[in-house]
């Protein structure tokens, strides 16, 4: 057997594994590990499967940061109490998961073999500033899903401000932190200005490089930044709700320049849509961090 | 790509996988948490850089030895602050 | 071929931190697992992009690297005692 089909049947098995693991272990940390480790491996699926662009989105935000909010939620709930789900909650999940199994069976059997769109994006490729086919969709084909998915975000956000969980203190972490950070910090804050500029023409963009920049920014926090919370508070806020705005000002712009709704002028598509991609890169970075450390006035402990 | 940069590269990152694989044998089979933060902290770094050292030996151009060098000095880096950092409570707390 | 059969051992490094995932028994030990975990997976990304002959694959591996720490990090911080 060619050691690619080995390759793939062995991270097939992992994702189901993993997931399955993620799902029946008894212990906090143990499911959130498990957890991880499937984002890990779904990464690398995507890969397999020639979608680096999702893999990446896949990396940063599910391998990465989703751990660090899954630890904190964990903290909160504390210790897993050991009550098997009655029967007929067990029927009912096993019911559904077989009846949105026998719907994707059907869809991926009944699928056409050529997919629709990519003709369609090359033939626009030339027209949309950027010559990466991800990015065009995103940005300017498709910009307006973009727009209310920012608008998602900042929907989390403000759930999260209006219901203030207690705040994290985190605990002191030692001498070490500092030169850890001193070089990780900036080798992210790099990686996330190349994510963002190549995301023209290679896989990569906002919500990769806001990630990664968000990493960073957990890492100054979790290493004990001094900062006066509050005025990080106001500003990561602010940074937070400026992407949105930057984006909806962008498109009433781009309405009354000419006359449609963020279709951009001709020739300046592509400097449209790096300003947006700042803007939005930083702002998703902003949100991130503020869902990790929360709003409210009581601390945890 | 001469023939010596090739055969070096692949062993390189023979030698790397193998570092890896008894680094998680090590985390499985070592008797307690912190003898298991050894293989966390040294095999796992000896061997990604090995990897990405051999990677870098078998590429065409020299452009992709930035990435591939970042990368080993992160894993470097995390790996060995992590460990620190869990052994660090462990030593205080034993419980957690 | 020798490339693809390393990727292949990388990936089961990668899945072999799974028994001491499972089996615990305290929580630092599964964050540890974690860790190798995504140490290995770095090294898969590493390996694929080699195989194949793409080096963008090497900036994928990047992200990884630059985030493998943040999960890690927020254990330690949050007092890693949600057993």
């Amino acid at each position: 057997m060619s050691p690619v089909v080995l390759f793939d049947a062995a991270l097939a098995l992992g994702v189901l594994g993993c997931a399955a693991l993620a799902l029946t272990l008894r212990d906090r940390t143990g499911t959130v590990a498990a957890f991880m480790l499937t984002g890990l491996l779904v990464a690398l699926s995507w890969l397999r499967l020639g979608a680096p662009d999702v893999a990446l989105a896949e990396a940063a935000i599910g391998a990465g940061l989703t751990g660090a909010l899954f630890l904190r939620g964990a903290r909160r709930l504390g210790p897993l109490r050991a009550r098997p789900p009655a029967p007929a909650q067990a029927a009912a999940a096993a019911l559904g998961a077989a009846v949105l199994s026998a719907a994707l069976l059907w869809a991926f059997a009944t699928a056409p073999a050529e997919s629709l769109y990519p003709p369609r994006v090359a033939a626009a490729l030339e027209d949309s500033g950027v010559s990466n086919p991800v990015t065009a969709v995103l940005l300017n084909f498709r910009a307006w899903d973009t727009l209310l998915e920012i608008a998602v975000l900042v929907v989390a956000l403000l759930l999260v401000m209006t219901l203030s969980p207690p705040r994290v203190i985190p605990d002191k972490l030692g001498a070490l932190v500092q030169p850890f950070a001193r070089i990780v910090v900036p080798v992210a804050v790099l990686v996330a200005g190349h994510l963002l500029w190549q995301g023209a023409e290679a896989p990569g963009g906002a919500f990769q490089a806001g990630a990664v920049l968000a990493g960073a920014g957990l890492a100054l926090v979790l290493g004990g930044v001094r900062v006066d919370r509050r005025v990080l508070r106001r500003a990561l806020t602010a940074l937070a709700l400026a992407g949105l705005a930057v984006f909806t000002l962008a498109a009433l712009a781009s309405q009354a320049v000419t006359g449609a709704l963020l279709g951009y002028p001709d020739g300046q598509a592509k400097a449209w849509i790096i300003a947006i991609e700042g803007a939005l890169t930083l702002s998703i970075a902003a949100t991130l961090c503020l869902l990790f450390t929360g709003y409210g006035r009581r601390s945890a402990r | 790509m001469s023939l010596v940069a090739t055969l070096l590269g692949t062993a390189m990152i023979a030698a790397g996988v193998g570092f890896l694989l008894f680094a998680a044998l090590g985390l499985w089979r070592l008797p307690d948490t912190l003898s298991r933060l050894h293989a966390l902290t040294k095999a796992d770094t000896a061997g990604l850089a090995l990897v990405a050292l051999g990677a870098a030996c078998l590429s065409d151009t020299p452009a992709a030895l930035l990435p591939l060098g970042l990368c080993a000095l992160l894993v470097a880096v995390s790996g060995a602050t992590i460990g620190h950092l869990i052994a660090r409570r462990l030593m205080r707390r034993p419980a957690a | 071929m020798m490339l693809e059969f390393l990727a292949l051992g990388a990936l089961l490094a990668t899945l072999a931190s799974l028994p001491r995932l499972i089996l615990g028994p305290r929580p630092a030990d599964r964050i540890a697992a974690a860790q190798l975990a995504g140490t290995g997976t770095i090294a898969t990304i590493i390996l694929l992009g080699a195989a194949t002959g793409t080096p963008a694959l090497y900036d994928m591996a990047l992200v990884f690297a630059a985030l493998a720490a943040v999960t890690g990090l927020a254990f330690v911080a949050l007092g890693g005692r949600s057993s």
